[in-house]
């Protein structure tokens, strides 16, 4: 049955990646994500663990042994098995106004992480790349303008569709040292990479119907590498209250990042005598980006091996967040704050071979207060979360589902409500070939 | 109004969200150091011939001479060359110059020199008989007129065609240096489509042929073309340029079309515009006569050339765009919207500048009066820059 069901799971995330290729190559609104990503340097994304997102949080407070983490770099120190994991998931948003509604949706790839014990359950290393922000956006933008005057007059009508895509990276190297069995410190050092592409195409037409204006499209790259760190600490106090429990406390520091960054603009044109596209390219500003410190802590709960609450939150000082190459729009980044709280039930900790005992649960909900201020709103977001783990029958290795399903955003103020719904499919991987450990 | 939106299938969304600030911008740039530029045109083998000669107040007093010179076709033995000949001339109406009701009257008479249509140019003089006149006609609203030839010069002509020996061609060439129609009074000036035009041979009949018969034979125009003396051009003022479609006079000009120097990469629509002048058009065309009417028409053509090879550069392969007359803002555009985007004016020697020719040089004379870089500031040419600005993307 197990077996059964793991087909079926591979199954499901075939259908998912097709289902997402095709829409790619058919629809473009398959790239598109929140409208909200637009501004600055787009959407923060969280992610720590696959087997917290089914909380909804990162997990900066527990430990899984066999599912690897990013969420605290003081959970290296406690690897035992070689790890990796890497994920895709697919978000869809159901987004409406006072004016309309729309859907969008986008598929991603957010992380991928090898973790390894240098010894065992005492030092570990992690290397990771995982997005730290995410811009998937379409706008249209329409307007007219009014041209001559008498006999010349003409009003000239415009459409600019802007399509963003890119984000910000890290590629991160780090080190974790468990100092006794309550302490465990790490540290982290990242190349914080930013490509941002918005592809800008305009029409211009006229009422006279002269339409002998031409298409003005080109790319505005925004690029560019900065330095980053974290740093986290974990605590962990067992048989607090009984023999079986545990407590345990993480927090972890993501250091403001400087990125020295240019603006180019990548200009695309016919040929003056052909048909083919030309393209040029020219740097339009240079500067720098500077992102914000972000604090996240948690306390976890264990009564025993199957059970677990999370309670967690996440500090981004994005009031400091500073763009050198490109205006705010009249929008205001604000402090974000992200609170939530989760909980999980491993039954197979117990031993039962219930069929239903082989999963791993897990459900959490957080509230997001964003870091954008668009019109004097907050951009905030409610987000309800579950998972399902599937425990590999021959190995440690498993395979976590996690549905999320939320609200960001508000009607009021012109502003843009969007539901959202995803779905991410997380690959885990332990006990990696040669560093299996000889005895358990 | 803005307008932002997220957009699928299904609608579009985000109509209050704070938009990129997407607008439009037109700039437009005065085109200044405009100069009138003379040039030495060539009027031959063009598929018109300008003839006639009348006073004109605003471009001058002008007198034009067509030159025809016959092809010499292959001996036909059978055919018996008489004294008479015909020369039909086939009139281009589309062009009338001058005063429509009024009679030009031409005398057609002998050159005393050889001419070679592709060397002649407008100002040339080509040296005429002051023998007796071959043929006289007069014009006046109608389309082809055909001239009875003197005797004497069929008969010169006569002496060419009947040859047989090998240098026939050539002789004739060197030696037989064609007709020059000359206008005898000023009232309009016509011009005469090379093509249609021939002259006419009826065959003679002698008394002891027993055909009845007469045979023709048509004979074509070997060289033509036309010289113009314009004189006594009236000062305009300093801020108008007149431009003739003979290239007589064109308007030269340097501008960097360069991206940096116009501020923007997103340029949807350049264009050049020129302005005509058409207070001094209409008042002179008034003063020139109530019946009085000046070709209709013609575009304007903008060159990039060496101002050292004027003369042999200008033409198609260095035409650049063609400027349209639009009468509701009363000036010629020019869209240089493909050269501007493509760079195609990045790489301009020093020697290069622009040149704004009025009409075609196919022998016909038109002209126009522009207004230059020393007219009122919203006359001046100018060149105007449509495009998105989409800083805050």
């Amino acid at each position: 049955l197990r077996k059964l069901l793991l087909t079926i799971l591979i199954f499901s995330v075939s259908a998912l990646l097709t289902f997402a290729q095709t829409g790619g190559q058919t629809d473009s609104q398959a790239s598109e994500g929140s409208v909200y990503s637009s501004f600055g340097v787009g959407l923060p994304v969280d992610f720590g663990s696959s087997s917290a997102r089914g909380m909804g949080l990162n997990g900066t407070s527990y430990i899984e042994p066999f599912v690897p983490s990013l969420a605290n770099p003081a959970h290296w120190g406690h690897t035992v098995y070689g790890m990796a994991s890497g994920d895709v998931g697919i978000t869809n948003y159901s987004s409406e106004d006072n004016f309309g509604s729309a859907k969008h949706s986008n598929l991603s790839i957010s992380h991928f992480q090898v973790q390894l014990p240098i010894y065992k359950g005492k030092l570990g290393v992690s290397a990771s790349f995982t997005p730290y922000t995410r811009t998937a956006f379409e706008t249209i933008e329409t307007g007219s303008r009014v041209i001559g005057s008498g006999n010349t007059r003409n009003t000239l009508d415009f459409r600019t569709e802007t399509l963003g895509s890119g984000g910000i990276s890290r590629y991160e190297f780090g080190v974790g040292w468990k100092i006794n069995n309550t302490i465990a410190v790490g540290y982290a050092a990242s190349l914080v990479s930013a490509s941002i592409d918005n592809r800008v195409f305009t029409e211009i037409s006229d009422v006279n119907e002269v339409n002998n204006f031409a298409p003005v499209n080109f790319t505005l790259q925004n690029s560019g590498s900065g330095f980053g760190q974290r740093a986290g600490v974990y605590l962990e106090f067992p048989s607090l209250l009984n023999e079986n429990d545990r407590l345990s406390i993480g927090t972890s520091v993501t250091f403001p990042v400087k990125i020295d960054a240019r603006r180019t603009q990548e200009r695309v044109f016919n040929s003056n005598d052909s048909d083919q596209l030309e393209e040029d390219e020219n740097q339009i500003a240079e500067g720098t980006v500077e992102l914000p410190l972000g604090i996240n802590a948690g306390v976890t709960y264990n009564p025993s091996n199957k059970y677990g609450i999370t309670v967690e939150g996440l500090f981004e000082q994005w009031s400091g967040y500073s763009n050198e190459l490109r205006s705010t729009r009249n929008t205001s980044f604000t402090d974000r704050l992200k609170i939530g709280t989760g909980m999980k039930f491993y039954p197979f900790a117990s031993g039962s071979d219930k069929f239903l005992s082989q999963f791993k649960y897990s459900v959490g909900a957080t509230y997001d207060t964003g870091h954008l201020e668009v019109n004097g709103e907050d951009i905030n977001t409610l987000m309800f979360s579950a998972g399902l783990g599937l425990l590999s029958p021959n190995s440690n290795s498993s395979i976590d589902i996690s549905l999320e399903y939320g609200f960001r955003g508000t009607n009021s103020q012109n502003l843009v409500k969007e539901d959202i719904w995803g779905v991410n499919v997380s690959l885990n991987l332990a006990e990696l070939f040669f560093f299996r450990p000889k005895l358990q | 109004m803005l307008q932002v939106a997220g957009c699928s299938d299904s609608g579009s969304v985000g109509g209050g969200l704070p938009g990129t600030g997407s607008q439009i911008v037109v700039d437009s740039i005065d085109i200044s150091g405009t100069q009138v530029q003379p040039l030495p045109a060539f009027s031959g083998n063009l598929q018109f011939l300008s003839t006639g000669s009348l006073q004109d107040p605003l471009f001058g007093n002008l007198t034009a001479t067509g030159l025809v010179k016959p092809t010499l076709p292959p001996l036909v033995e059978e055919f018996n060359f008489g004294t008479d000949m015909t020369l039909r001339l086939v009139f281009n109406t589309d062009v009338p110059y001058g005063d429509t009701l009024a009679t030009q009257r031409y005398n057609i008479v002998e050159l005393n020199e050889v001419f070679r249509g592709n060397a002649v140019r407008l100002n040339d003089k080509i040296e005429k008989s002051t023998g007796p006149v071959v043929g006289s006609f007069t014009v006046q609203n109608q389309d082809s007129v055909d001239i009875e030839l003197s005797e004497d010069w069929v008969c010169s002509y006569r002496d060419f065609y009947i040859a047989t020996g090998e240098d026939r061609q050539m002789m004739y060439s060197r030696n037989f240096f064609g007709l020059a129609v000359v206008p005898q009074n000023q009232a309009q000036v016509i011009s005469i489509n090379e093509r249609a035009s021939r002259f006419i041979v009826p065959e003679e009949i002698l008394e002891d042929s027993e055909e009845s018969e007469r045979d023709t034979l048509n004979i074509g125009i070997f060289e033509s073309a036309y010289t113009l003396d314009r004189s006594n051009t009236q000062p305009v003022d300093e801020g108008t340029s007149l431009l003739y479609s003979t290239f007589e006079q064109m308007l030269e000009f340097d501008f960097d079309f360069s991206l940096e120097n116009l501020g923007t990469q997103n340029i949807s629509r350049a264009e050049l515009v020129i302005f005509r002048d058409n207070l001094a058009l209409n008042q002179s065309l008034t003063q020139l006569g109530e019946s009085a009417v000046r070709p209709p028409g013609g575009n304007l053509q903008l060159f990039l050339l060496d101002e050292n090879e004027l003369v042999a550069s200008i033409g198609p392969n260095t035409l650049v765009a063609t400027g349209i007359y639009e009468p509701e803002d009363e000036a010629y555009h020019f869209n240089l919207t493909d050269a501007v985007r493509t760079r195609f004016f990045s790489n301009i020697e020093p020697d290069q500048s622009f040149y704004i020719a009025f009409g075609q040089v196919n022998g016909t004379i038109r002209s126009t009066a522009l207004f230059n870089s020393q007219a009122a500031p919203e006359n001046r040419p100018k060149v105007i820059i449509t495009s998105v600005n989409t800083e805050n993307n």
